[in-house]
Formats: structure tokens, C-alpha cells, sequence
């Protein structure tokens, strides 16, 4: 991925958050300046702007749509972002609100494909509206719609929270491997959180995996209830 | 049967469907808003139709001319749409309707905030609207009981001809978790021989309310009484947290009951024996919860999301017998569950 806008799509909680913050660390982490873009104005709970410390704390930049003003739920976008898309001198990472929220992008469609980009879907398929081949295919399709811009990977994100197994992942995999061959584009990686790791080198070959830190869950749901 | 991860929101929706509800009525507010788009999505594909109503008073009052057919239907909303349907709950209530009415709670008064919050808790559980009413009120702390009330809802709202109310906060709609569907329930519920189906071969029957006289008013005011007294002792439901040897308690309902859980348990760990009685219906309050240990305990306190409603009806219960003392966030806040545990030692003087 060596575009310098890369765009996470998908539908409503399908992980494009969690898996935003992971990228852009790890993107950091290899040397490079991030910018993360939060384009996320459907609703204001659990968004990439609640993190703003953490991700100051690394050095990331994050440019939300409308500073100051999270939970006006305004659909009003900051002058900034285009800037960013524009003019930035880093890799441009931006998180898109749910399958709707793709509607939003178009409107930076045009700066981002002089830009150069990357989109990849993030799909869970525990998620009751990409839960198989034909679904995750539809959604692929409405975002293209939605956006103007053109799905270049996908990233598998199944998972059960803190009830995730191997075996969940592997199933995903196989239905995303499926959805990937008819969409044409591949399936970029994994993510799973750390503790799966060991035993996905055991079951899963040929792919890039992204451990997955968790964010954005207070300490009181790190518990089965 | 395999789990799926959803969204507070969606869990009720898809419940709802599997329910039987075939009509939902409902215009967008957040954070309820995934309830409408579920069932626009996939209410038509059990045959069911879903209406944007033009503002919520009109959704409540097409739930009432639906549920006078007899069939199952839904309408949900957020705090200040809430409000705009009193006046047709209060209508639901006075000719004994069966409908389940969604409340996703954020900010208030007035427009609010678009936070978590439990401030509806006295409108929700006190009626609402006016007259001498009390709907059934279930209050959901996860996403699977979101899944499981949602069903019983439609139960409880058929067995005793009743509206009942889910009332949850913004984050429960939000917040996603593992879920599965349970089969239908295969209740045997009463025949609603009341419903309005096309009267041939049968007497017409009327779905209307107005008294025209006192006597009358006052013999529907006090059949109405009567089943509040009918359904009070058998719909309680509530769940308890290591309160069997506890010296105090905590009460607290859906998220803030989720996070005093956690509280309690972090309480343990410095020796101080504290328990958990969380509420699951919120009408008929959980009385039943408080028998046999309002002689071991030396207090209790409140643990919500407002400045302190559901008290007074955990003070009703404790009647003066131990201090009940409150800890609140309110506007949309959460509290960690350290504070929730520095609150109760300050105001229990076990620092």
C-alpha cells in the first residue's frame, strides 16, 4: 500500500474504527507521517475523535470534520481535510462512517484520485449486513456508488469481540476469499486482536495478519457479562 | 445457533421481527436511528411494512390504529421524541393496547444532547402522558437482553393487553455485542377477541375511550388500577450481584447497573462487602428484590445516569430503614466504575 490516501469503507460497525487507529500506528511506527482523517459524521458514538489524545500521544495527526463541535452532529466538513488530501506531506488515512458515510467521500472524490488511493472494505462477517458473499458484494457496490472511487482490497475484520476464536476467523476468511474473487481485488489482511496470533500462524498461511490493539472500550466491557 | 455481533439498535429490531411485529412506525432521531433503518431494511422481506411516519406524534397514533387490528407492532424513539408520543401512549394505555414502545435515551431536558443518559426514568415508568396509567417498563443492560426483553415485550404486551416500554440509554443502542436469537416464544397468549378485523358474524367492537359520563371514567380509571395491582407481583424481574452477604447495595439499572457490576467487584478487593440489585423491570419496580435483606444492610445507594429519579423508588421500598444515598452522571457522561466505588466510600465514611 503505497498510495498516499488510504480510505477504510464499510458498513456501520463493521471495525473500520479500531482498524483505522491500529493502521495508522503501525504506519507511524514504520517511520512514515500520518494524518488520520475522520470523516465520520452519522452519528457521534464511538468515533475515531474520541481517541484524540492517544493518537497525540503518537504522533499522529487527526483531522476531524467538525473540530470543537463532536457532538453537534452538524453534516458540516472542516476546510481542512481537503488541504490534507491536497497539499499534506504524509500518507493520508481516512475513516469513513458507516456504509451511507460513503456518500461523504464523493464529495473528496476528486482530490483523492489525483492523490492516488487505496479503498479497502472492512468487513466482519458476524455482521448481520455482510454476513455472506452476496452482502459484502452489494455493500462493495453501494460505496463505489456512494464514493465514485473504485474498492482496491479488502480487510478481513471477523471477530466475536471477546468471544472470538480461530475458527471464527478462518470461516470469515473463507466467505471473504469468495467475495474477493468476485469483486477482483484482493483480501489485503487479517486483523485479530493479539492473543489469537500463535494459532493463526498454525491455520492461516499466505496473508498478512494486523494485531489488533483495542480501543475505545472502557474497562467495564473488558468483561464477559 | 451460530452468534452474530450487533448493535444494541439493531438486536431490538431483529427481535422484533422475530417477534411477529409486522408494522413499525418511527421517525429518525439518534441514537435510536438504527431501529428505523433495520426495519426499512428488512421488515418487507417477512411481509411486514415499515413507515417514516411526518413526526412522532404521527407514528404513535398509526401504532394505535395498527395495534386496535391486532397486530404486533413497534414504534422507537430517543428522549425527545419520546416525549412527543405521550399523548398517544396515554391512548394506547386508556383502551388497553398492546404495542412495545422503544426509548434509546440521551440528553435532556429539552433538545438535549446526543449522550447516554437514564433521565427519562420518571416519565418512562410514571406514565407520561397524563391519567392514571403505568406501562410496562423493561430496561435491557446488554445487548442480548435487548435481544431476549425485546421478545418478552411483545409477550407481556399481548398477555395483559398493556403497552410496554424498553428503556435503554444511548450506549446500549450503540454499543455492539455477540448475540443469538432464541426460538419464538410459544406462549399460550389470550385470543384478542377485542381487536377491530372486519365484524362479520360478529358483534362490531368499538376501540375508543371517550367517557361520557363520571361513573363511566371512574369505572375504567379503577378496572385500569386493578390490573396494575393484577400485573405488579408478577412481572418483576431484577437481577442480584453477590448480595447475599452483602452490608451494602448498590441499585442501578441497564449501563450504570452494567458499570456498578464492575464496581462492586473492585469494591471486594478492599474488603468492603458490597453487592448489586440491578432493575430489570423498571415498572412494577423490583420490590420483590429488596425481601429479606433490608434487615442486613446498612445501606444503599443509586448508581444513574441522571441527577437521581429511580431513588425515590428505591427509598419507598427501604422506608427510612437505612441511609439511601445517590452518585449521578449526567448531559450524556459515564462514570468509571472508580468513581462509582469513591463516591459510595465518601458518602459511607469507609475511607
Amino acid at each position: 500500500m503505497d498510495e498516499k490516501v488510504i480510505i477504510l469503507v464499510g458498513g456501520y460497525g463493521s471495525g473500520k474504527t479500531q482498524v483505522t487507529i491500529n493502521l495508522a500506528e503501525k504506519m507511524k511506527n514504520e517511520g512514515k507521517a500520518v494524518s488520520l482523517i475522520d470523516l465520520d459524521i452519522i452519528n457521534p458514538y464511538f468515533r475515531s475523535r474520541e481517541m484524540e489524545e492517544y493518537l497525540k500521544s503518537k504522533g499522529i495527526d487527526l483531522v476531524v470534520s467538525h473540530d470543537g463541535f463532536t457532538m453537534s452532529e452538524a453534516p458540516a466538513l472542516s476546510p481542512q481535510i481537503e488541504g490534507v488530501i491536497k497539499y499534506g506531506d504524509c500518507q493520508v488515512i481516512i475513516d469513513v462512517g458507516g456504509d451511507v458515510g460513503a456518500t461523504v467521500l464523493g464529495r473528496f472524490a476528486e482530490s483523492i484520485d489525483k492523490a492516488g488511493y487505496d479503498m479497502l472494505l472492512v468487513v466482519n462477517v458476524n455482521r448481520p449486513f455482510t454476513s455472506n458473499v452476496e452482502s459484502i458484494v452489494q455493500t462493495a457496490q453501494f460505496v463505489e456508488e456512494k464514493s465514485g472511487l473504485k474498492i482496491t482490497g479488502i480487510i478481513n475484520n471477523t471477530n466475536l469481540q471477546l468471544e472470538t476464536d480461530i475458527e471464527n476467523i478462518v470461516d470469515g476468511q473463507k466467505i471473504i476469499e469468495k467475495a474477493s474473487k468476485k469483486l477482483e481485488v484482493p483480501v489485503k489482511f487479517i486483523t485479530m486482536e493479539e492473543i489469537h496470533l500463535q494459532e493463526a500462524k498454525k491455520k492461516i498461511t499466505g496473508y498478512e495478519i494486523l494485531p489488533l490493539k483495542i480501543h475505545l472500550r472502557p474497562s467495564w466491557l473488558q468483561r464477559r457479562y | 445457533m451460530t452468534k452474530m455481533l450487533m448493535k444494541g439498535n439493531e438486536a431490538i429490531a431483529e427481535a422484533a421481527i422475530r417477534s411477529g411485529c409486522k408494522l413499525f412506525f418511527g421517525y429518525p432521531i439518534t441514537p435510536s436511528t438504527e431501529i428505523p433503518e433495520y426495519m426499512s431494511k428488512k421488515l418487507k422481506e417477512v411481509g411486514g411494512t415499515f413507515l417514516q411516519a411526518e413526526s412522532e406524534v404521527a407514528a404513535i397514533n398509526m401504532v394505535y390504529g395498527a395495534s386496535a387490528t391486532g397486530v404486533r407492532v413497534m414504534t422507537a424513539s430517543s428522549s425527545p421524541g419520546y416525549s412527543l408520543k405521550q399523548e398517544g401512549l396515554s391512548y394506547l394505555a386508556a383502551v388497553e393496547l398492546p404495542a412495545v414502545i422503544v426509548d434509546i435515551m440521551r440528553a435532556g431536558p429539552g433538545l438535549g444532547g446526543l449522550g447516554p443518559t437514564q433521565a427519562d426514568y420518571f416519565q418512562i415508568t410514571k406514565g407520561g402522558g397524563h391519567g392514571d396509567y403505568h406501562p410496562i417498563v423493561l430496561a435491557p443492560a446488554t445487548v442480548q437482553e435487548m435481544v431476549d426483553l425485546t421478545m418478552e415485550a411483545f409477550d407481556l404486551a399481548d398477555e395483559y393487553r398493556t403497552p410496554v416500554v424498553i428503556a435503554a440509554d444511548g450506549i446500549l443502542g450503540q454499543m455492539m455485542e455477540p448475540v443469538e436469537f432464541p426460538k419464538g416464544s410459544s406462549k399460550d397468549l389470550p385470543h384478542k377477541d377485542w381487536a377491530a378485523t372486519g365484524a362479520k358474524g360478529r358483534e362490531k367492537v368499538n376501540v375508543s375511550n371517550y367517557c361520557l359520563t363520571n361513573e363511566i371514567g371512574e369505572r375504567n380509571c379503577l378496572h385500569l388500577q386493578k390490573k396494575h395491582e393484577y400485573i405488579k407481583p408478577r412481572v418483576q424481574r431484577w437481577k442480584s450481584y453477590k448480595t447475599e452477604d452483602a452490608e451494602f447495595i448498590i441499585v442501578a439499572f441497564g449501563t450504570s447497573g452494567r458499570i456498578s457490576e464492575t464496581a462492586v467487584d473492585l469494591a471486594r478487593k478492599e474488603g468492603i462487602k458490597l453487592g448489586l440489585i440491578r432493575p430489570i423491570t423498571l415498572w412494577p419496580f423490583p420490590e420483590k428484590a429488596f425481601e429479606g435483606i433490608l434487615d442486613q444492610v446498612k445501606g444503599f445507594m443509586s448508581v444513574e445516569l441522571s441527577t437521581g429519579q429511580m431513588i425515590e423508588d428505591v427509598r419507598l421500598v427501604v422506608n427510612g430503614k437505612v441511609p439511601v444515598k445517590f452518585f449521578g452522571k449526567q448531559g450524556g457522561m459515564t462514570p468509571a466504575p472508580e468513581e462509582i466505588v469513591t463516591s459510595f466510600k465518601a458518602q459511607f465514611g469507609l475511607e
